[in-house]
């Protein structure tokens, strides 16, 4: 069981696979195939960050895309995004990053400046480095000065992967945006607040504020089944229209927060060095915790989850969960 | 939890290396004296599946303490280690460990075969002798069934029989005891009379 060749390959199909999202976002690159989804840029970003650690340029060129198109971000929902102090430090190097790029109050961190000697190099090498950047610096990451590409673009509404921006345009940053762009692309006749919480990385009650609203409004309908209140999506053909769209060409709904946080955890568990001392055995018990770790999630996604009653079994069945995973985001299919 | 039997030596290996594996990763080490049909399996006395590793006791130098309730990190341990093999909860029990109440025969320390499963655990299988005194006692006490087939696959000898029944009456010296003791030592064509020579 070789935990370091399978997380190798997991990160062989992310890295293409957050390329060809970014590009088709406006950052500068070329797209290989055209999502048919509505991305959630949020999520993707607190993943992108993570994952590009194996990849600088592509982490440098999403450095000057948040820039590019920092407007169109919640700085509150980047955090909920994150999964550990790892995905947490990340973001907060991101954001002083962007605060010193561009000044403004919602960027303004509350980092702590950190020790220079506790630096932890962002790019996984450990070559010197004359001039650390700052703003990563205070955050704890060590890498060179990062300056701006000034290459990427505002995202193309006409494309699915960008329709939560264009509904951020149209309903500002915020809950009502998120709301309507999972109502929209989701392929359930109803949903609930507390899926609907889930699904946008807001807090229950405040998702049940805005659907109160929205309900109100009559851009939604509600409906109360046993007590539990239910909210159907919007027409889908006024609303392709009102954003210039074809009826039947609204992008597909993934459940992307809960997707990339179960592909970071399966690259934190990988990337533990000590587990490749650990017998075969205790690999797959490890495996088991991980995937016991994530059976919430895996179901919230639609990626089943079978454990047998072997060791064998666990491992068998790791591997499974990955590639499904991967299935679900498109990720190594030729791109 | 799927109720999965032990039936092989293989299987009884792997269990007790995945238990020690466990523990070890823990920083933790027991050694525990094991009686039973995973005893009999272990050792190759008999060949029938178990559903279970029967613990009669925690070994500490060469004293044999109560298994009851089981050390928390070896509880933990074995949870992990029925989870990841399928087994029940109770895989590894102290049903057993009464038994320490009352004496085991003499010389069972010595006789005892010491194996290692890694640094976390050591076990001390019951001697073939042992087993018989156990099984003989248990065969009268719970009456027949595995009990008996593993006390006939033993193929104990009328001394050994004897030895095992003037021990197990010092568990229990009732005459209701003795009375079904002698059906079963006559089970194995041995005369009541022998039984107080």
């Amino acid at each position: 069981m070789e935990i370091s060749t399978l997380r190798d390959q997991i990160i062989d199909q992310l890295i293409p696979f957050a390329w060809n999202e970014w590009a088709q976002m406006g950052l500068s690159a070329t797209a290989h195939s055209r999502s048919r989804w509505a991305q959630d840029p949020e999520a993707l970003i607190a993943f992108s960050l993570d994952v590009a650690r194996s990849e600088p340029r592509l982490f440098d060129e999403l450095m000057d895309w948040i820039l590019t198109n920092e407007s169109l971000l919640s700085v509150r929902r980047l955090r909920v995004m994150c999964i550990d102090e790892i995905d947490s430090s990340l973001i907060q190097a991101a954001l002083a990053w962007l605060a010193d790029q561009r000044p403004r109050a919602r960027l303004a961190g509350r980092v702590r400046p950190t020790a220079t000697q506790t630096l932890k190099p962002l790019f996984g090498s450990e070559i010197h480095i004359e001039q650390p950047d700052r703003a990563f610096a205070s955050a704890g990451w060590l890498r060179p000065q990062l300056h701006p590409s000034h290459k990427s673009k505002s995202p193309d509404f006409g494309e699915p992967i960008n329709l939560a921006f264009q509904l951020r345009q149209l309903l500002g940053v915020g809950i009502r945006a998120e709301v309507i762009r999972v109502l929209l692309t989701i392929e359930a006749p109803w949903m609930n607040a507390q899926a609907l919480a889930m699904s946008t990385g807001y807090a229950k009650r405040n998702v049940h504020v805005a659907l109160t609203s929205l309900s109100a409004a009559e851009v939604i309908s509600s409906f109360t089944v046993n007590g539990e209140q239910r909210y159907a999506a919007p027409d889908p053909s006024v609303w392709a229209s009102l954003l210039g769209r074809e009826p039947g060409d609204l992008p597909s709904h993934r459940d992307w927060q809960q997707l990339l946080a179960v592909l970071r955890y399966m690259l934190r568990w990988s990337g533990q060095l000590e587990l490749e001392a650990l017998s075969d055995y205790l690999k797959a018990s490890s495996a088991r915790d991980l995937l016991e770790s994530l059976r919430s999630e895996l179901a919230f996604v639609g990626v089943p989850l079978s454990l047998g009653s072997s060791p064998d079994d666990t491992w068998s069945e790791l591997k499974e969960v990955i590639k499904r995973v991967l299935a679900v985001i498109g990720a190594g299919q030729g791109r | 939890m799927t109720d999965i039997s032990i039936d092989s030596v293989q299987a009884t290996d792997d269990l007790l290396r995945a238990l020690g594996e466990q523990l070890a990763a823990q920083r933790e080490s027991f050694t525990i004296a094991v009686v039973g049909g995973s005893a009999l399996l272990a050792l190759e006395l008999v060949s029938r599946a178990t559903r279970d590793v029967d613990v009669l006791a925690i070994v500490d130098g060469e004293e044999l303490t109560s298994a009851q309730p089981l050390p928390a990190a070896l509880a933990g341990a074995a949870h992990t280690v029925a989870r990841d093999f399928g087994l029940s909860e109770d895989w590894l029990n102290p049903g057993p460990t009464s038994l320490l109440d009352l004496g085991l025969p003499e010389g069972f320390f010595e006789r005892a075969q010491h194996r290692h499963y890694g640094r976390g655990l050591a076990v001390l299988f019951a001697s073939r002798v042992d087993q018989i005194h156990l099984k003989l006692y248990a065969t009268v006490d719970q009456g027949a069934g595995k009990h008996l087939n593993d006390l006939q696959a033993l193929a104990p000898t009328e001394r050994e029989l004897l030895d095992a029944a003037h021990w197990s009456q010092t568990h229990d010296p009732s005459d209701g005891y003795r009375r079904v003791l002698a059906n079963v030592l006559a089970h194995f064509g041995i005369a009541d009379g022998n039984l107080d020579a």
